[in-house]
């Protein structure tokens, strides 16, 4: 692979990395369901990462994201 | 014998290069939360289980694996892996991830260690592929083979404190299921028999990294006309690649021993560096 074509794919992947990482921390949100009730509250991806990390949310039957608890989260993910 | 002028970045990882566990240590003080700050809406570029009480942020791998099973695209954590990936390879595989940290200090015990025959490299893309996304999206959290259930760092680093935290205090011992209690045993007989088994077999962190290895900015350089072929690189890397043939390996993990070698003909540079060169080829 000629160092020319390396560091144009250099180039294509951080700029690929840093697009994703600005969309997702600035624009990209999910309407999230509480547990008990159908009201969606738009919710970030950087709150969506630490819901996911302690099994927060879970995608219900009918396609929608909703919340596993109300009030106090879990102190760790169910895995 | 004469031997190569070193790039700008060469002549600083050439006097890192003994420091590397204690640069490694340093990172700890990063990823173990000693501040309390539990930021877990951000990822971290390194394994790093997010289940751990002394983890300062989420793992991007069980980020992804989550955000697979709920049928979303996780932008962070894809944008992180191929920013950082795209900057400097699997030099955060060598020098900064904790648990390559584990498995490095088991190395130096002194027990006799098999070879890990090359191919084996590839399982890892099997992991992340299967794991970390197939399984995860089709089959949901709950499948017995999504990437957090199987995973070692979860056992080492939540399951293992937390069992011995309750058997300190004289509390009922949580145990893990025994599935979990398995993949942490055969880790701890594995890290003892071999070099970094989990970074060369089954990382999928290790994986993206490795594969971006070639794209890298900073890079791996072999400068042919200084190389005597004498072989050295090879003996230097405990990893088994062939450092000569292929300096940008997907398996390497960057430690960078090879660069010591008596020719200086392996160096580390920016992949912008002023040097007409071509990949050398496998």
């Amino acid at each position: 692979m000629s160092i020319k074509l390396r560091q144009q794919l250099t180039i294509a992947v951080l700029a690929v990395g840093l697009g994703l990482l600005a969309w997702g921390a600035k624009f990209h949100a999910q309407p999230v369901f509480s547990e008990n009730n159908d009201k969606g509250l738009l919710t970030a991806e950087s709150k969506l990462i630490k819901e996911v990390s302690i099994g927060g949310v879970v995608r219900d039957p009918y396609g929608k994201l909703r919340m596993t608890y109300t009030g106090e989260a879990p102190q760790s993910c169910p895995t | 014998m004469s031997t190569a002028k070193q790039s700008p970045i060469q002549k600083v990882v050439s006097k890192l290069i003994a420091w590397r566990t204690a640069i490694q240590s340093l990172f700890l003080l990063v990823w173990l939360d000693p501040l309390n700050l539990r930021m877990h809406t951000v990822c971290a570029p390194v394994f790093h289980c997010y289940a751990c009480p002394l983890a300062t942020f989420a793992c991007p791998i069980g980020v992804i694996a989550q955000f697979s099973a709920l049928h979303l695209f996780p932008f962070i954590a894809i944008g992180l892996l191929l920013a950082v990936g795209a900057l400097f390879g699997s030099i955060i595989c060598g020098w900064v991830c904790p648990f390559g940290l584990l498995q490095d200090l088991a190395a130096k015990v002194p027990t006799p260690r098999l070879k890990i025959p090359q191919w084996m490299g590839y399982f890892r893309y099997v992991v992340l592929l299967g794991t970390v996304l197939a399984i995860p999206y089709f089959f949901g959290e709950g499948h017995p083979l999504f990437i957090c259930r199987i995973c070692p760092a979860g056992g080492v680093e939540k399951a293992l404190p937390d069992v011995v935290s309750a058997a300190i205090g004289g509390n009922p011992i949580p145990w893990p299921n025994a599935i979990k209690i398995s993949i942490v045993l055969a880790f701890f007989v594995a890290i003892f028999i071999t070099i970094r088994p989990w970074c060369r077999i089954f990382c999928p962190l290790g994986a993206i990294f490795g594969f971006l290895n070639r794209f890298s900015l900073v890079t791996m350089d072999l400068k042919e006309h200084q190389c005597t072929q004498c072989g050295r690189c090879r003996t230097l890397c405990t990893y088994g690649i062939q450092p000569d043939k292929q300096p940008n390996d997907h398996r390497c993990i960057r430690c960078l021993e090879c660069t010591q070698c008596g020719p200086k003909a392996l160096q580390t540079q920016l992949l912008f560096d002023d040097q007409p060169r071509e990949e050398n080829k496998a």
